[in-house]
């Protein structure tokens, strides 16, 4: 069953009844990005906290009921939240790094090749956000990464539109002057 | 320098792989696309099985227990205050009025750590709930009063970055800053000398809150004088309780919601604690 002929609804209903099938839709879909942001945003073990945010999902499903779009907005709105405590952990342990050297957590039989083209982009993100704020390169992270609109940044940050429209500008013209200065080819 | 002379809507072009009218904004065109365009690794078979597996169980024993707090939550019952708070506002009769029922009720006053946390944001950004700053001060006192002092002022901190209006908002001006971040030492210091079940520090931390909250409902009230009498209050949290023990009944256990170091780990050394927070800019919000 491809999540294309089954309706969101029914993944959504068959989930909350405990259809291992339709958990498996939801995890397939929606890990890659989840993992992906966190990588992208610094997370010290983003596979683990994937799991994680999911199974929270897993807990608290019945209390959700909304279209795939504010599914996928929860999904990252726990996402974002579970890397937030653990900046908060992180910066009172000053010694660790900012960004952790190696990405490549393990992805447990995952594609070699694309794993280290996923370090390799990581990487090269994370040195071009270098000048922003954490608030801008989340909002980046979230429309690029997570592929989220502008309404669903805003709803996971915790911000009015406005403010995100602010932070969108401001990283776009950082990054403008500062790439402009090197030669980044990708 | 390239100023902000590009439109809301050359920039959702350039996000959506569009071709933006400004020259400037279109020289980012490939290093987004780059971006954009990794394809995370997606889970392996076996992992998306022994996933689903445990997802499938875990969702079957949480509709048998339908007033489930977090397991490790010191007392369920700070999630009952919560519902008839949440029950006493505007927002409720504005939800039932607009078919919500008891998912939205319930979701809003949640604080971090509740199950339905993430249910508010995402009910907050469909428009229902503020999801404001004013909603944040909420969350934080909630949080105070079920004893989480520490969690409380970290949370109050997401309010003080998020003042501004729909127009071109500096997302971190002097005084927000400067709020933030005396919010941040005002944590670490409670934080640090265990002065949580403190009876002066839980006064001055409610009085932080409610004169916050005071200062939301006041239109007249903008953005740098709210940071900057937020850094005041702040400033007074921990102050001069450095040289005893803790004085007052102590308050219910704090609960160990976000991760925290166990409480005093550096001593009581009067004056400020040496910590530097590794981004005081207040952008970390949820």
């Amino acid at each position: 069953m491809s999540p294309s002929n089954e309706t969101f609804e029914s993944i959504l209903e068959a989930a909350k009844a405990g259809a291992e099938w339709a958990w498996a839709s939801l995890f397939t879909e929606l890990s890659g990005p989840v993992t992906g942001y966190l990588a992208s945003r610094g997370a010290a073990e983003p596979d683990d906290v994937s799991s994680e945010v999911f199974l929270n999902i897993a807990r608290s499903i019945h209390s959700f009921s909304g279209d795939r779009a504010s599914f996928r907005s929860w999904v990252f709105v726990i996402a974002h939240r579970k890397l937030i405590d653990e900046r908060r952990s992180r910066s009172r342990q000053p010694a660790l790094a900012e960004f952790p050297e190696d990405t490549s957590s393990v992805s447990e039989g995952g594609n070699v090749e694309n794993e280290a083209l996923t370090n390799l982009i990581t990487k090269e993100m994370q040195a071009a956000f270098a000048p922003l704020t954490e608030a801008q390169r989340d909002v980046l992270a979230l429309r690029l990464i997570a592929g989220l609109t502008l309404d669903e940044t805003a709803q996971v940050v915790g911000k009015r539109v406005g403010a995100v429209k602010a932070l969108q500008r401001r990283a776009l013209a950082t990054l403008h002057n500062t790439l402009a200065f090197d030669s980044v080819t990708l | 320098m390239l100023r902000h002379g590009f439109s809301d809507q050359d920039v959702e072009r350039l996000f959506c792989g569009e071709k933006p009218n400004n020259q400037a904004l279109a020289t980012l065109s490939p290093v987004l696309s780059a971006f954009q365009s990794v394809s995370w690794p997606s889970p392996s078979e076996e992992r998306v099985i022994r996933f689903a597996t445990k997802a499938a169980e875990v969702a079957q024993a949480a509709e048998l227990e339908p007033t489930t707090g977090s397991p490790r939550r010191g007392s369920q019952s700070g999630w009952l205050p919560s519902l008839s708070r949440g029950l006493a506002t505007g927002v409720a009769s504005i939800l039932v009025f607009s078919g919500m029922t008891a998912i939205a009720i319930a979701s809003d006053d949640a604080a971090p750590g509740d199950a339905l946390y993430g249910i508010d944001r995402a009910l907050e950004a469909v428009g229902i709930g503020d999801g404001s700053a004013a909603e944040r001060i909420a969350e934080a006192r909630v949080l105070f009063d079920r004893g989480e002092v520490t969690a409380a002022i970290d949370h109050a901190s997401e309010a003080v970055t998020d003042t501004g209006d729909d127009v071109d908002v500096p997302d971190s001006s002097p005084e927000e800053a400067k709020a933030a971040a005396a919010l941040q030492a005002a944590a670490d210091k409670v934080r640090a000398n265990d002065q949580a079940q403190s009876q002066q520090v839980r006064d001055a931390v409610a009085a932080m809150l409610a004169e916050m909250a005071a200062m939301m409902q006041d239109p007249a009230i903008e953005g740098k004088d709210f940071g900057q009498k937020v850094a005041e209050l702040a400033g007074t949290i921990g102050g001069n309780d450095n040289a005893g023990p803790p004085e007052g009944t102590p308050g219910p256990p704090e609960d160990p919601g976000p991760p925290e170091s166990p409480p005093g780990k550096s001593g009581g050394n009067p004056g400020k604690p040496d910590n530097t927070p590794g981004q005081s800019n207040g952008g970390s919000s949820g």
